[in-house]
C-alpha cells in the first residue's frame, strides 16, 4: 500500500517500478478519510486484525511506503472547535492500526517523527561513529556568544522544526535556509524567544546528499561555484552540479548503525565534505526527497525502493 | 497594540520562489487503474523534468519536508 498525495511523481516512480515487478497494490491518501473512505478494524480476542480501508482487506498487505499523505479531512458542517479533536481520533485511530499491521514499513510515520529531532539526530551520528559539528542548542544569547567568540568560528543557525509559519490562506510565508550569523547578532535579544540551534560553519569543500534505501546507499556529490559560500545548498539549485560519489567504508558503517539506532530503512542524508575528505553529518531527513537525483544522476533510487517495499523472494 | 516580536529563527525567513505548475501537472489525472498520475496517455514521472517535479506540491520544498502540509505527526 502507498499512502500519499494525489500528486505525487516521486510515489509514482515507485509504482511504476512496482507495476514492472507485477506487486499488486493500492494508494490511498490520508486526506480521503473518513469523507470518502472508510476504515475500519476489529482486534479478536487472539491479537488479530480484521481490517479494511476504503475496501481493502488489510490482512492481504505486505508493505506499506509512507510517502506524502495529505491531512485528514472532516465533513464541512463540523465546528471549528472540534475539529482538531476529529483530527486527533483519526490520527490516533487510523495511523494507530496501521502500524501494529506485521507489515514491512518504508517507514513507520512514528519513527519519521521521532527521527526529525535535529539534536537527538546528531547524539546518535555521533554515537555511530560520524563526525559531528560543535552545536548549541539555547535561548540564551550570551551562551550563542560565548559559543562564537571563545572557539573563534564562524556560526550558522539551522532551524529545529521544519514547519514554517503559514498566512490565513495556509501558505507557508517562507523558508528559513540555514544561515550564518553575523557576529553583531550573538547577542540578539530575539534569541531568547524560543530554542535556537547554532552550528560551527564549516569550509567545505562540496555537499553530499546520500540517500539509503535498506542495506543500499546512493551518494550524490553536491558542486557549486566556489564562489558561493552559502551553507545551504537549497538556496540556490541552479548552479548545482551532480554525481554519484562513493561512500568511505567507515562512513557506510557509521551510516547504517545510525539507521539502525533511528529503526529506519529509508533517510535522506546530508553531509559536508572536507578539502580532505572528511565527511560531516548535518542532518537525516527521515522522509526527504531523492526523485531529483534520480533524474540528475540516474541512481536508481526508485527500483530499490520498490525492491525493498517487495520483500525477499 | 504592542509591538510585535519576531523570533530570532524566523528574522532568517526567505520568501518562497514562486513556482507555476506545468501544462502537465495541473492536467495530470490519477488513473485508477494504474494509481499513478497520467497526462496524455503517459505516466507524469516520466515526462517530468527537474523543475517540472519542483512545481508539484509534494516536491517543491526544499527537497525535504519544510512546506508539505502532510504529515500529522510534525504537530
Amino acid at each position: 500500500m502507498v499512502l500519499t498525495a494525489p500528486a505525487d511523481p516521486t510515489a509514482d516512480a515507485v509504482i511504476l517500478q512496482l507495476e514492472r515487478r507485477q506487486v499488486a497494490l493500492a494508494r490511498f491518501d490520508a486526506a480521503q478519510f473518513p469523507t470518502e473512505i472508510d476504515f475500519t478494524a476489529w482486534l479478536d480476542k487472539a491479537g488479530g486484525w480484521h481490517a479494511h480501508i476504503g475496501g481493502v482487506c488489510l490482512s492481504t498487505l505486505e508493505a506499506i511506503y509512507y510517502r506524502r499523505p495529505r491531512r485528514f479531512t472532516f465533513a464541512p458542517d463540523i465546528p471549528d472547535d472540534y475539529l482538531n479533536w476529529c483530527e486527533g481520533q483519526a490520527r490516533f485511530g487510523f495511523w494507530g492500526v496501521l502500524e501494529s499491521l506485521p507489515v514491512r514499513w518504508v517507514n513507520p510515520p512514528s519513527r519519521v517523527a521521532s527521527a526529525e529531532y535535529k539534536p537527538r539526530q546528531l547524539h546518535f551520528a555521533r554515537q555511530a561513529g560520524l563526525d559531528i559539528l560543535s552545536t548549541l542548542i539555547t535561548n540564551h544569547p550570551a551562551d550563542v556568544s560565548r559559543f562564537g567568540s571563545d572557539n573563534d568560528m564562524a556560526i550558522v543557525t539551522k532551524v529545529l522544526y521544519a514547519r514554517m509559519p503559514r498566512d490565513t490562506e495556509g501558505h507557508p510565508k517562507g523558508v528559513a535556509y540555514t544561515m550564518d550569523v553575523p557576529p553583531n547578532r550573538y547577542s540578539d535579544s530575539r534569541i531568547s524567544t524560543t530554542a535556537h540551534l547554532f552550528q560551527a560553519k564549516i569550509d567545505r569543500d562540496h555537499d553530499v546528499r546520500l540517500t539509503v534505501v535498506g542495506t543500499l546507499l546512493f551518494a550524490v556529490a553536491l558542486h557549486r561555484d566556489r564562489d558561493d559560500s552559502a551553507p545551504d545548498w537549497r538556496k540556490n539549485y541552479k548552479i548545482i552540479h551532480y554525481s554519484p560519489c562513493a561512500v568511505p567504508a567507515a562512513v557506510a558503517d557509521g551510516v547504517r548503525r545510525l539507521m539502525d539506532s533511528l529503526g529506519l530503512v529509508f533517510g535522506a542524508l546530508d553531509f559536508a565534505v572536507t578539502a580532505d575528505n572528511q565527511w560531516i553529518f548535518l542532518e537525516i531527513n527521515p522522509n526527504g526527497q531523492w526523485f531529483w537525483l534520480e533524474q540528475q544522476t540516474g541512481v536508481p533510487i526508485s527500483a530499490a525502493l520498490a525492491e525493498l517495499l517487495r520483500g525477499p523472494r | 497594540m504592542a509591538d510585535q516580536l519576531t523570533p530570532f529563527g524566523l528574522t532568517f525567513l526567505e520568501p518562497l520562489e514562486v513556482s507555476f505548475p506545468t501544462r502537465e501537472v495541473t492536467g495530470a489525472v490519477l488513473c485508477r487503474q494504474r494509481q499513478i498520475a497520467m497526462f496524455d496517455g503517459r505516466p507524469l514521472c516520466e515526462l517530468m523534468t527537474t523543475e517540472m517535479v519542483e512545481s508539484t506540491p509534494t516536491e517543491k520544498d526544499g527537497k525535504d519536508p519544510i512546506n508539505v502540509d502532510s504529515d500529522p505527526f510534525y504537530d
